[in-house]
């Protein structure tokens, strides 16, 4: 932040009033992406340091928490990375795809606890976008921007982490025979 | 529109991604074909408790004292004038370009030096942007919490301050209508605690206004299992916080926890153990936070 020290506050309460009200929803993202507390706090703080250096190019009243959480996709980018976990990979969805046929029939009555669990054994690349979409209730152009995949990817791999959370939630592995602890 | 047809725009149905008319003709399938309406059914509750059940996850919430750290860290760094702001505002222009030009000179000595071999590290590694919001955060709360022990330590046991107190009456009319009563209400919460240790067995001793290295409490001095406790509150800038109890040690003997009350710090500081502090400021946080958010307690702040 540059300028004199009435620009600064006009600029701070600007983004006092627009992206620090959304910190809880970014740590939230950030930990089910990371799913770890304490690198989920690191990003977050990242995130919104970052933010404010560039509050000037966010554009009032559009969407700051789409704005926050791609900040935050772009730099856990560079964080895996640094830790060499940014692989190119060979698509796995369609092998996956073939072992997730059977769509069992939702059980009743599950408590919050059986979701998260199986939602935690979803693979992260289905989840995320399950995530984004159910949880944090970003739309199909939102989520494929953030993920820097076309739509289409994004329609595929919610299809198949709904299925494969189906599958999690009524006891059955993406093999198709009872989880260990189901 | 046909079953087959549905189950592919099933899921862009539940996340309204379709058009208006296309969301039309899956409205009309579902009204004549029950297995398709049960499967929707199915598939949006599911939706719906994985969201609440994700929001609800404990993981899932941020520490509070995580956000207010953060936030006061992230203002800090806004407010703070820039380089060129620092050089030129204010008084004494000459003297500081003097001492600007000095430090060039200096700097261009000592980058010198290095570059002649004297040694391999540069000490002007750049800063972690980062680590410095996140060192200024921790160091606010450290300054707080040591002031908290200090004043405990130079009231309440040594009577060793610079400047005689106040009573509390008098710090309302001067410094906020918050130390008002203050004592009667803390006591008042302990009485009614359900923790019978706490409710039978806190001793009021004292309480005052004083201030320590330029910071003003307002003090109560209670005893506490034969100990001396001081229950301090000050002023401070970290937003507002609701929960959270924060605790720290000093010399291995003396114990602080700490917790955020509208823009008021409050610490209990004792040789208790720091199960017995938390158990004490909890008794106390939801009193003092009712206290200080009722309107007569609205008052110019002032430091010092």
């Amino acid at each position: 932040m540059f300028g004199t020290r009435k620009e600064r506050e006009q600029e701070w309460a600007a983004f006092e009033a627009e992206a620090l009200p959304l910190m809880p929803d970014v740590y939230r993202v950030a930990y089910w992406l990371v799913r770890d507390k304490e690198t989920a706090e690191d990003l977050t703080q990242e995130t919104f340091a970052q933010a404010l250096k560039s509050f000037h190019r966010y554009m009032p009243d559009t969407n700051c928490r789409a704005w926050l959480v791609t900040i935050l996709y772009r730099l856990n980018g560079k964080r895996r990375m640094k830790l060499g976990q940014l692989k190119l990979v060979e698509d796995t969805e369609e092998q996956i795809a073939a072992t997730v046929a059977f769509e069992p029939p939702i059980p009743q009555n599950l408590k919050d606890e059986e979701i998260i669990e199986a939602i935690r054994r979803v693979p992260a690349k289905f989840a995320q976008v399950v995530l984004l979409t159910d949880v944090e209730e970003f739309s199909y152009k939102e989520a494929a921007d953030l993920l820097q995949v076309p739509i289409g990817t994004v329609m595929s791999r919610l299809h198949r982490g709904r299925r494969l959370l189906r599958q999690e939630l009524s006891g059955y592995n993406a093999h198709g025979k009872i989880a260990a602890d189901g | 529109m046909d079953c087959r047809e549905l189950k592919a725009m099933m899921d862009s149905y539940i996340s309204d991604e379709l058009l208006v008319e296309t969301n039309h003709d899956v409205l009309r399938h579902l009204e004549n074909c029950p297995t398709c309406r049960a499967e929707m059914s199915a598939n949006r509750s599911l939706k719906a408790q994985l969201r609440k059940s994700i929001l609800a996850a404990e993981e899932s919430l941020a520490d509070p004292f995580f956000v207010n750290r953060t936030m006061l860290g992230l203002k800090e760094s806004a407010l703070s004038p820039g380089f060129f702001e620092r050089l030129t505002g204010g008084r004494h222009f000459v003297a500081r370009m003097t001492v600007v030009g000095l430090s060039c000179v200096m700097l261009f000595v000592t980058g010198l030096v290095f570059w002649m071999g004297r040694t391999q590290n540069s000490p002007f590694g750049a800063l972690n942007n980062n680590t410095q919001i996140a060192e200024a955060v921790r160091a606010s709360w450290e300054e707080l919490t040591s002031h908290a022990v200090g004043d405990h330590e130079n009231c309440a046991v040594k009577y060793n301050l610079k400047e005689d107190p106040i009573t509390l009456d008098e710090a309302a009319q001067k410094f906020g209508a918050y130390n008002k009563d203050l004592d009667k209400v803390m006591m008042a919460a302990f009485t009614k605690a359900d923790n019978i240790e706490v409710s039978r067995n806190v001793e009021f001793i004292e309480s005052h206004s004083c201030i320590y290295e330029g910071r003003r409490f307002a003090h109560i001095v209670v005893r506490h299992k034969g100990k001396i406790v001081s229950l301090l509150m000050t002023d401070t800038d970290l937003p507002s916080d609701n929960s959270g109890i924060q605790t720290a040690v000093y010399d291995q003997a003396v114990r602080a926890a700490g917790f955020l009350a509208g823009h008021h710090a409050v610490f209990i500081v004792s040789q208790l153990s720091d199960k017995e502090n938390v158990t004490l400021a909890k008794t106390l946080a939801p009193a003092v936070r009712a206290h200080v958010e009722k309107p007569t307690a609205s008052y110019r702040r002032i430091k010092g």
